[in-house]
């Protein structure tokens, strides 16, 4: 393999540990919050232009792409862990708006991807925009690694999509038609000047996290490197694709950072194995096969591209994205809390805040909450008559307090209660007012289950996990049946 | 009916209802949201020319919706969706009178879960009022009803007595509907492999790719001559089990665990009793009536599995 020298300033101390750090949890966030944006608007159903083989496709590729966001939630989950187990503050935020164009995706940040001779990289700017085959091929282009690991399969595919043409347009991955977006600062970047930091890619990144902590631990010493705590990172059944594990030390962290690059990147994966880049790559072909049989495919609703908060004119659908607004950040500020103030002490002792936190932020919160909210407003008119997309924007007091996870507010359980409990009523009050048919019901029932969310909170606070509900309690496993008895 | 003091007096003994079968249940699957009704990213789906994903569980289904959501290789397995009455035995053997008036009784659950879904569900609502980790569902509504050739049972059990229509979303204290919750779960069961002949999951499911793999060749050979609609009929079926045979590479033991899984659930019954016809004796329908059976052998592929149970009625045989 030809070796590309990293372009980022090692690590050489702690703050420049948890600053690399915190760039990687916002650009994970940033991948997700796409990702997920793509899958909110692939379609549930064939129609006039998805018959139902190719909906088939469409069907596999969401499968694929919620697992890949799910797995971006694992990385940034990774992330975290490793801060909080070297006494730094996770991050939970980003970079506050979409479009925007981080450093690292910039056409001179990618050149270190570049071999001798090619032409420059495109400008991968990050879009809230409908699943496309320049939406696959833009994500293949975001995720893969330098060209020097990309097989001679994939490098032309990717020297087509991700690079210049000599017009200096990337029309592959739906450049030209929208207008340029601002580079957003980089924490890196915030500490030196500009030309004084190299901007690679997020392989670089990752690698210079590695690289520093082996280095801070010989130097420092572990008991100094690795003296924060360990994440209250879910043990959650590896059956989701999902693989988390306790990070308290190096051999963890650098398990982690392995397990984000060899998924990511396809880094030193086992030969075939599925990167998210590789799966991207096969998406996009497969996208292009289809269009080429059937040139009027269409895998996607026409969400509407970058939508804010406050945008939309329809009284209902501005409720709903206010709701999911107010939900979302609901749910940052709850997995801020509890990676923050996790111990194994604190999560068993009374009142159980971690583990009102750690039983509702994920599949209650995140699949019935905020995925449900998302497919509902999908339903409602959106400004142009079209269907309605959510919005991952953070207003910056929201940004400021995601990033201030000592503050006292963490510990108080209003400050979870409150949102949760204004999104039901918001919701509970919209199911007042004229809706499409096919959103009612789909509403009225994620009012419920907040309806009981909000009182699980409390009551989770506490009391704790309901043994019944405990998948780790040895009292939920049946007497096995033998059939004989042969004693 | 009431007992009258004379059989007050008795020792009360069981009239106990055996049954068994294999249901369906259309039901989304982690990490799809409970209502999901195609299925995006779980391990469940709802194909081309197949009922939506609906949730309900059916102990029954009519021709009509076994034609429609019957997947290959179901058929040829010899697995019939019903529960069925199997036995009514009293004193520990088969009650002759009880066991005629219920032969092959139907077993049904009635009623509705809604907006949730028009029929009864495992509830959980991703762990909202249960846990999918833990198994740990509410059968809401539980309506049951036996109909045999001379007899039908009915019982109906509500999750709070004191409010019948409260709904579990509606409590705040799990622990309020607690005789509900499933009681425990279990996989590699010998009992569930026995129930549906199945002791190699692995060689089970490997089986149900081949022969997903050759239906896909024989339908390919099909397309050369096809008609446009009879093509669009065999891309789409083409894709379908390329759909089914990608979610068991995808989900792996998730779905192979299932098959020898049992969810076991246990519980009196609280709400109207009724027996109408003739059983061979007199039934208490004020004692509540004692109910234990479990789910399991799940094949997600096919959406189905197997459901055993028991229920005991207090009986004095004529």
């Amino acid at each position: 393999m030809h070796h590309v020298a990293n372009p980022l300033p090692p690590i050489r101390s702690k703050a420049q540990l948890v600053l690399y750090l915190k760039e990687a949890a916002v650009l994970e966030h940033q991948f997700m919050c796409q990702y997920l944006y793509a899958c909110f608007s692939l379609k549930k159903d064939p129609d006039r232009s998805c018959s139902d083989a190719q909906f088939e496709h469409v069907r596999r590729w969401a499968s694929t792409i919620y697992m890949i966001a799910r797995q971006e939630m694992e990385h940034l989950s990774v992330v975290n862990s490793i801060l909080t187990a070297v006494g730094g503050e996770p991050y939970y935020g980003h970079l506050g708006r979409f479009p925007t164009q981080p450093r690292w995706y910039t056409s001179g940040a990618l050149a270190a991807k570049r071999q001798d001779g090619m032409p420059p990289p495109c400008d991968i700017p990050f879009h809230l925009e409908r699943f496309s085959l320049a939406t696959a091929r833009r994500y293949a282009c975001m995720e893969s690694p330098h060209l020097a690991w990309v097989t001679d399969r994939d490098r032309e595919a990717l020297l087509a999509w991700c690079f210049q043409e000599p017009d200096g347009r990337c029309p592959s991955i739906g450049d030209g038609a929208r207008p340029p977006v601002a580079i957003a600062p980089s924490r890196l970047a915030a500490q030196a000047a500009p030309a004084d930091v190299e901007i690679g890619t997020i392989q670089d990144l990752y690698e210079a996290v590695r690289d520093g902590l082996v280095y801070l631990e010989a130097t420092l010493g572990a008991p100094a490197l690795w003296n924060g705590h360990c994440s209250g990172q879910s043990e959650i059944p590896s059956e989701y694709n999902i693989y988390l594990f306790p990070i308290c030390d190096l051999a963890t962290a650098l398990a982690g950072i392995k397990l984000v690059t060899s998924q990511g990147e396809g880094l030193d994966a086992p030969p075939g194995a599925e990167s998210h880049y590789q799966l991207f790559v096969d998406i996009a072909r497969d996208y292009a096969a289809l269009l080429d049989a059937d040139p009027r495919f269409e895998a996607s609703q026409p969400l509407p591209l970058d939508p804010t908060v406050d945008g939309y004119r329809d009284p209902a659908t501005d409720q709903a994205s206010q709701a999911f607004h107010v939900g979302y950040h609901a749910l940052l500020l709850m997995l801020t809390g509890y990676y923050q103030l996790y111990t194994k002490a604190q999560f068993g002792t009374s009142p159980y805040l971690l583990q009102a936190l750690e039983q509702n932020a994920f599949a209650p919160v995140m699949t019935m909450l905020v995925r449900s909210l998302a497919e509902v407003m999908a339903l409602l008119p959106s400004n142009d008559g079209g269907p309605a997309g959510v919005s991952f924007d953070l207003t910056p007091e929201e940004l400021a307090a995601l990033a201030d996870p000592a503050a006292p507010r963490y510990r108080d359980l209003l400050t979870y209660l409150a949102p949760l409990d204004q999104v039901t009523k918001m919701l509970a009050d919209l199911l007042t007012k004229p809706l499409p048919e096919p959103a009612r019901p789909r509403l009225a029932f994620i009012v419920e289950n907040m309806t009981r969310m909000v009182n699980n909170v409390v009551w989770n606070y506490r009391r704790g996990t309901y043994p019944r509900f405990d998948p780790n309690n040895p009292a939920i496993n049946c007497t096995p049946s033998t059939g004989c008895d042969c004693e | 009916m009431s007992l009258g003091p004379d059989l007050q007096q008795a020792t009360i003994r069981l009239l106990e209802i055996h049954f068994e079968g294999y249901f369906m249940c259309r039901i989304a699957t982690d990490p799809d949201p409970s209502n999901e009704h195609r299925g995006m990213s779980g391990y469940t789906m709802a194909l081309p020319r197949e009922t939506r994903l609906d949730q309900i569980i059916r102990l029954q289904v009519d021709e009509e919706f076994a034609r429609k959501n019957a997947r290959a290789p179901l058929h040829d397995l010899g697995k019939d969706i019903g529960v069925r009455v199997v036995d009514a035995r009293f004193d520990g053997a088969t009650y002759a009178p009880a066991a005629a008036a219920l032969k092959d009784a139907r077993v049904e659950l009635l009623g509705k879960n809604q907006p949730f879904a028009d029929g009864p569900v495992f509830e959980s609502r991703n762990n909202i009022v249960g846990n999918d980790d833990a198994m740990a569902f509410v059968i809401q509504p539980f309506d049951l009803r036996i109909v045999g050739p001379g007899a039908t049972i009915t019982a109906r059990d509500y999750l709070d007595p004191g409010e019948p229509a409260k709904q579990t979303w509606q409590f705040t204290d799990p622990a309020a509907y607690a005789r509900r919750i499933s009681t425990c779960q279990i996989t590699g069961d010998t009992e569930v492999a026995q129930a549906v002949n199945v002791f190699d999951p692995y060689g089970y499911f490997r089986d149900r790719r081949r022969t997903l793999e050759r239906l896909i060749e024989r339908d390919r050979a099909l397309l050369p001559g096809a008609d446009p609609a009879l093509r669009a009929k065999l891309e789409a079926d083409i894709q379908s089990y390329q759909s089914r045979i990608y979610q068991l590479e995808f989900w792996g033991d998730r779905i192979i665990s299932k098959i020898q899984m049992r969810v076991d659930w246990e519980f009196e019954i609280n709400g109207p009793q009724v027996v109408d016809g003739a059983l061979g004796g007199r039934v208490d329908v004020a004692q509540p009536w004692r109910i234990g059976f479990w789910f399991g052998g799940w094949d997600g592929d096919l959406l189905i599995g197997f459901a055993r149970g028991t229920l005991g009625l207090p009986f004095l045989p004529s």
